[in-house]
């Protein structure tokens, strides 16, 4: 069954159709998830909100406007920053110490890093370094639009950013 | 993306990578199973919330329509009664009134007609006083007379020439006085005579009409007991007499037989499929009503009702013993496996199940019956409200065309079945199988109808209804399920039904 009679389907509110998008894009959903969240636990419960969000407003997609993949991607992200805002008072901008600074060696010596060691290396990172860098580098959004959607400064946005880089420098410097 | 964010080799690095990254599904980035089934159960609890955020408004409108239609009609119907009673108060004191003022202007007739008399009386009075004193005088004339025929008793012709003629002496003035008098007292005496005949007439026609109204007069009060009234078959049957004034509300109750047919489109789970089916059952209805007369040709009427429809049935299929087919061995038992179509009130209903065979010797080819009996029971209430137009009336017979909305609740849908083995005579197993339609089915809902009445009404405020009408649920019937099957309910229902009017 193509994509398009998929969702056509699962607008219909079809378990079937729901189920197979669910089978087609669960990956790809998880790894977002898994980018937003400290853990796989938290990324699971982000991950069925946004399930929730993906089938109750895929009423709303229209394949003229872009793909489905972009569209159902951008809902999970939200829901990750919702599950983050719900389950944090506010976005910890502040938290990183010294001791958080020391990355611990305990990933492998390649010379490339696996997509799941450079996810779980996001993972690691503080709730606010993470959350921009996520937001800036891999989804794409300016300073300005971050500011906007974690109600935070610009100025805090570059910090955290800065930060999350120098961070994760280190962290390759280790294990590269 | 921005031109701010392009350029950074780390976060290239990154961006190469983990942006839209290819990589084969894995332990670590495939989530649980249980995610999919948690976001399902989540949307489903999402909905029935939703349903219920809806649903108690359903509960608290039903009863709260119930309650003001119920209210409005006790008022207007109190009110349309007090009306009434004003008027027939009002009625009573015009008559009142105009009795009086019969009796008034009676009275000073009565007064005149006295004063007249009374005037006529004196008159007569007089009258008879100046007769009296002429009688005297003609008395003294007379007398005269005498003493002059005594003294000239030889010449009477003289004196009755005398007295004839005037002229011819000085008396003669007297005598023709006196005769004239007399005249005039004769026709006076007459005419006294017939004044006191009519004034007598007058009085006993005054005494005749004040008898007559005092028998006119205020009412006498009515018992407020109504003596007992037998009723038979001819006062019932005898045509209403319409001497009342129509009143605006009227408040029935009718009992009656129900012929009803059902139609449902597709609904399954996983026990049995109800497939599209058209069915025809009987029942009995209980009404309890009010009519709102608008104007001579529209009323409104708001009723709560009760539908209860049972069904017996009974089908034999008779099959052959056939090894290859229906039959097979579990656990050194003979097993039939038996498919049915049951009719319900919701419809056809397909079915499987199994009967044992045990310790039957069975020959390929031998006859073998089963016998379902299947009852169904199926109760509805509902409270009603229809604008209905009279098409034709014709003394106490009327025709009636009526659309309306009714608000329905369905207390019991379920079908029971017995399915029976028969080898020959013999039974050999029984099952008895019972379906809760209701499990299936939305206990509340919506429907529209359109009918025609025709309605007679007879002495003793009873009246007999026949009705017809095709009503159509304006909703699906169907719980949500899995399939989203969507199942509307509609049919025909004829009635005939006999009523009380209060």
């Amino acid at each position: 069954m193509q994509l398009e009679e998929i969702i056509l389907l699962a607008k219909k509110q079809d378990r079937k159709a729901q189920t197979a998008l669910y089978h087609q894009f669960k990956s790809g959903w998880f790894m977002i998830c898994l980018r937003y969240c400290s853990n796989r636990a938290d990324a699971s419960d982000a991950l069925q909100n946004a399930l929730i969000l993906i089938f109750s407003k895929i009423e709303q997609f229209d394949a003229v406007q872009g793909e489905f993949k972009s569209w159902s991607s951008k809902i999970v992200v939200n829901s990750c920053l919702m599950f983050l805002r719900k389950n944090t008072n506010r976005f910890q901008f502040n938290e990183l110490k010294e001791d958080i600074l020391m990355y611990e060696e305990q990933h492998t010596q390649d010379d490339v890093l696996s997509v799941e060691e450079m996810t779980k290396m996001i993972q690691e990172l503080p709730i606010g370094y993470r959350t921009v860098f996520n937001l800036y580098v891999l989804e794409g959004y300016t300073h300005v639009e971050i500011a906007e959607i974690l109600e935070i400064s610009i100025g805090t946005s570059k910090s955290q950013l800065s930060k999350s880089r120098k961070l994760l420098k280190q962290k390759l410097e280790v294990v590269l | 993306m921005s031109k701010e964010n392009k350029y950074n080799e780390l976060e290239q690095f990154f961006r190469s990578r983990l942006r839209n990254p290819k990589v084969e599904p894995e332990a670590w980035n495939v989530p649980d199973d249980d995610i999919l089934s948690g976001a399902f159960a989540a949307m489903d609890k999402e909905v029935k919330e939703e349903k219920k955020k809806g649903f108690p408004l359903m509960y608290i409108l039903a009863p709260l329509l119930l309650f003001v239609f119920t209210f409005l009609a006790f008022i207007i119907f109190n009110q349309s009664k007090q009306v009434e009673n004003l008027n027939k108060e009002l009625a009573h004191i015009k008559t009142q009134q105009n009795t009086e003022q019969v009796v008034a202007s009676e009275d000073a007739q009565i007064n005149k007609n006295i004063q007249t008399i009374a005037a006529q009386e004196e008159a007569l009075e007089a009258n008879q006083y100046t007769q009296s004193i002429n009688a005297d005088a003609a008395q003294n004339l007379e007398d005269r007379s005498f003493t002059r025929r005594k003294h000239d008793s030889n010449n009477s012709f003289a004196f009755s020439q005398k007295v004839n003629n005037p002229r011819l002496d000085r008396n003669a003035n007297l005598a023709f006085n006196n005769d004239a008098n007399y005249f005039i007292g004769k026709t006076k005496e007459t005419s006294i005579v017939a004044e006191e005949k009519a004034s007598s007439t007058f009085n006993n026609n005054i005494i005749a009409k004040a008898f007559e109204l005092s028998q006119v007069g205020p009412k006498p009060m009515k018992p407020l007991v109504r003596p007992l009234r037998i009723l038979t078959l001819n006062s019932f049957l005898e045509e209403k007499e319409s001497t009342s004034t129509p009143s605006k509300w009227r408040a029935y109750m009718s009992v009656g037989h129900l012929y009803s047919s059902f139609k449902m489109n597709a609904i399954s789970n996983a026990n049995y499929t109800l497939e599209d089916y058209d069915k025809y059952y009987n029942g009995i209805q209980f009404l309890v009503g009010s009519t709102y007369s608008v104007n001579e040709k529209f009323s409104l009427s708001f009723d709560l009702g009760f539908r209860g429809i049972h069904n017996k049935s009974t089908f034999t299929k008779i099959n052959s013993y056939d090894s290859a087919n229906e039959f097979y061995s579990a656990e050194n038992e003979l097993m039939y496996r038996a498919s049915f179509d049951i009719t319900s009130p919701l419809g056809l209903f397909s079915d499987e199940m199994e009967l044992k065979m045990d310790g039957i010797d069975m020959s390929e080819g031998d006859p073998m019956k089963n016998k379902t009996n299947i009852h169904q029971i199926l109760r509805v209430a509902n409270l009603s409200t229809a604008l209905n137009y009279e098409l034709f009336s014709s003394g106490n017979t009327s025709l009636n065309a009526s659309v309306g909305l009714s608000f329905n609740r369905l207390f019991e849908a379920r079908h029971k079945m017995t399915v029976k083995m028969y080898d020959g005579a013999e039974e050999m197993d029984n099952k008895l199988f019972q379906y809760n339609d209701l499990n299936l089915l939305r206990p509340f809902f919506w429907e529209s109808n359109i009918g025609l009445n025709l309605r007679r009404d007879f002495a003793n405020n009873i009246f007999l209804n026949l009705g017809a009408n095709y009503h159509r649920s304006l909703h699906s019937l169907t719980r949500a399920n899995a399939n989203n099957a969507k199942t509307t309910l509609h049919g025909f229902n004829s009635s005939i039904s006999i009523g009380y009017t209060f």
